[in-house]
């Protein structure tokens, strides 16, 4: 089952400690704007395996991927176990 | 959910600025900048600019030229241009024709693995396209090494056209194989934003397009093989989407050409009262130091200092000169240097510093570790991938870019004589990564007194790399005792 509000919740925690605590709706660029980093897109991805089970060693990583909620929410949909 | 226009900069970069205006928040200059009164102020703008910063190829004009009046050309000129300005990167002692020859037998090789990656999508070249770009240049080099004559020379042209291209390639032939991205952007847009306009992102699916990638190369003398671009997909999703955007992307760009102008003059007068007040550079401290006249230790400190400062603010004039290129080609490019000297950890610095080189490692060493190796173990995945990305592939980047020292020294020395930036790199790795785990267990507690949150943290990133900057020596001709030599005189041994 799919949390919109839990991953909205983890990337609002991440921009807030660099101190950004703009407004962000779904599709907001946030990595390509520079407002989520290499190291925010780690812990993101730690957030996805234990949570949706997701193995990012099966194929090309691709930084993009993350770049916005929405993005993130169609990962989720795509490479979830569950839902595959 | 509304698509709002993306924003350049993270919030923390929307500060006003008083030095230069904020011209690009002004509709009135906007609107004029479209004109085409407006489109040729600000090229006669960007032809001083550049002209002050060294640049001072007129192509780089024209090409601009071209993209301002006819953007729907932009992807071509950039190709043009990006293979004209090919063979200027060829490093070495090489004549014009070998410089050619070497940039059009690098591009044979890339489009041959291109087309492996197209018609085997499942094969080893398509799977691992980093190594198999790395085994060929290795192949190459080797190869040159052992031929005889003009073979050799030839081979060299090879290995020095594939050194400047090398990452680039790698890019391409990364986007290439990667599955087509049509189906997940679909679903994203219809499921989120139903109102987006379909805009199918697949013309880097085609090889030529590629090329434009190579515009990043214009100040030739100044250019680096780090792709500024990063990868085709996301240079077509960095481009401007409409006339307006346009305009005040290459606003944006005309700003960072007047700020790395205002950073050269500081650099100027920092390197003149340095030299007047009799402080060293580093490199000659640590050969003072060798040679048993050492500066005072104040003076080793001083010179230690001056390298950090020096280094950081000459990345930044010519990393925001080539962001700056890219923007006025209409290309919503991040600034390579972003306040380094405001980070309070030592990722943060390394994120600040040289943007787009750590998004280069990330991508090729950092992330393919990361997510397939130590997964139960976290602290270790993180180190491992860190020593990965920053101790291996940082000197592999360097070793590929000034790969002509091993023509020069041989294979032998040119890799024993490494030993001193393997040091730089290590320890280097090893700051980052613990520097990671610190900030990924241990968010910044934010009731802490200023001192303890910004001024106790940026002293000791600034000091963390002023010590490694001690190893960071490319000569491969300097030993490793001198460097730790000059530790000592630091210290206030040995005077």
């Amino acid at each position: 089952m799919i949390d919109p509000d839990a991953v909205r919740e983890l990337v609002g925690s991440l921009l807030r400690q660099k101190d950004d605590t703009g407004p962000f709706a779904d599709s907001d660029s946030l990595v390509s704007s520079g407002r989520l980093d290499s190291i925010d897109i780690l812990q993101i991805v730690v957030f996805l395996e234990s949570n949706y089970g997701i193995d990012f060693a099966d194929q090309q990583f691709d930084q993009e991927d993350f770049d916005s909620i929405a993005r993130i929410l169609t990962l989720i949909e795509l490479r979830a176990p569950a839902r595959k | 959910m509304a698509t709002q226009t993306l924003s350049l900069q993270a919030p923390a970069q929307r500060a006003p600025q008083t030095l230069i205006p904020r011209i690009e928040t002004d509709a009135r200059v906007v609107s004029f900048a479209q004109t085409a009164a407006g489109k040729l102020a600000m090229l006669a703008c960007a032809a001083v600019l550049f002209y002050f910063r060294g640049v001072r190829d007129p192509v780089v004009i024209l090409v601009l030229a071209g993209i301002f009046f006819l953007p729907r050309h932009t992807w071509t000129l950039m190709t043009i241009s990006g293979i004209y300005w090919m063979p200027s990167m060829v490093k070495g002692n090489f004549n014009l024709n070998q410089r050619i020859m070497g940039t059009a037998l690098a591009v044979a090789v890339a489009v041959l693995l291109w087309m492996m990656v197209q018609r085997w999508p499942k094969g080893w070249v398509a799977r691992s396209p980093r190594l198999s770009l790395l085994g060929v240049f290795g192949a190459a080099v080797m190869a040159a090494q052992v031929a005889p004559g003009a073979s050799s020379s030839v081979l060299w042209s090879l290995v020095a056209g594939l050194s400047a291209c090398l990452w680039i390639f790698s890019f391409a032939l990364m986007d290439r194989a990667l599955p087509d991205r049509a189906p997940a952007d679909r679903a994203c847009a219809m499921a989120y934003q139903p109102e987006a306009p379909s805009r199918p992102n697949t013309a880097w699916r085609t090889l030529w397009p590629n090329a434009a990638m190579f515009f990043s190369f214009f100040p030739t003398v100044f250019a680096s093989t780090t792709p500024f671009f990063k990868r085709p997909s996301t240079m077509r999703r960095m481009e401007a989407k409409n006339p307006e955007e346009r305009a005040i992307v290459q606003l944006k760009g005309l700003k960072l050409l007047a700020w790395s102008i205002l950073l050269s003059l500081v650099w100027a007068i920092l390197d003149t009262a340095s030299g007047a007040i009799g402080v060293p550079k580093l490199t000659d401290a640590i050969a003072a130091s060798t040679a048993h006249h050492p500066p005072a230790w104040y003076l080793c400190w001083a010179s230690l200092l001056n390298g950090f400062f020096d280094s950081a603010l000459r990345l930044a004039i010519w990393g925001n000169t080539v962001v700056a290129g890219c923007r006025l080609a209409g290309f919503r490019l991040l600034r390579n240097s972003y306040r380094p000297l405001e980070a309070r950890t030592i990722v943060d610095f390394w994120n600040r510093y040289y943007y787009y080189f750590k998004e280069l490692v990330a991508d090729f060493f950092f992330y393919p570790v990361y997510m397939r190796c130590f997964k139960k173990h976290p602290r270790v995945r993180m180190l491992f991938a860190t020593w990965m990305a920053v101790g291996l592939g940082v000197p592999l980047f360097h070793f590929v870019r000034d790969i002509d020292v091993v023509r020069q020294l041989g294979l032998w020395r040119a890799v024993t004589g490494y030993h001193v930036f393997m040091c730089y790199a290590t320890l280097l790795s090893i700051g980052i990564g613990i520097s990671q785990i610190r900030k990924v267990s241990a968010p910044r507690d934010l009731q802490k007194s200023f001192l303890r949150t910004h001024v106790l943290p940026i002293s000791g990133v600034i000091l963390f790399f002023c010590f490694v900057q001690v190893f960071d020596d490319l000569r491969r001709t300097v030993p490793i005792r001198e460097h730790l030599l000059f530790l000592t005189r630091l210290a206030g041994w040995s005077t």
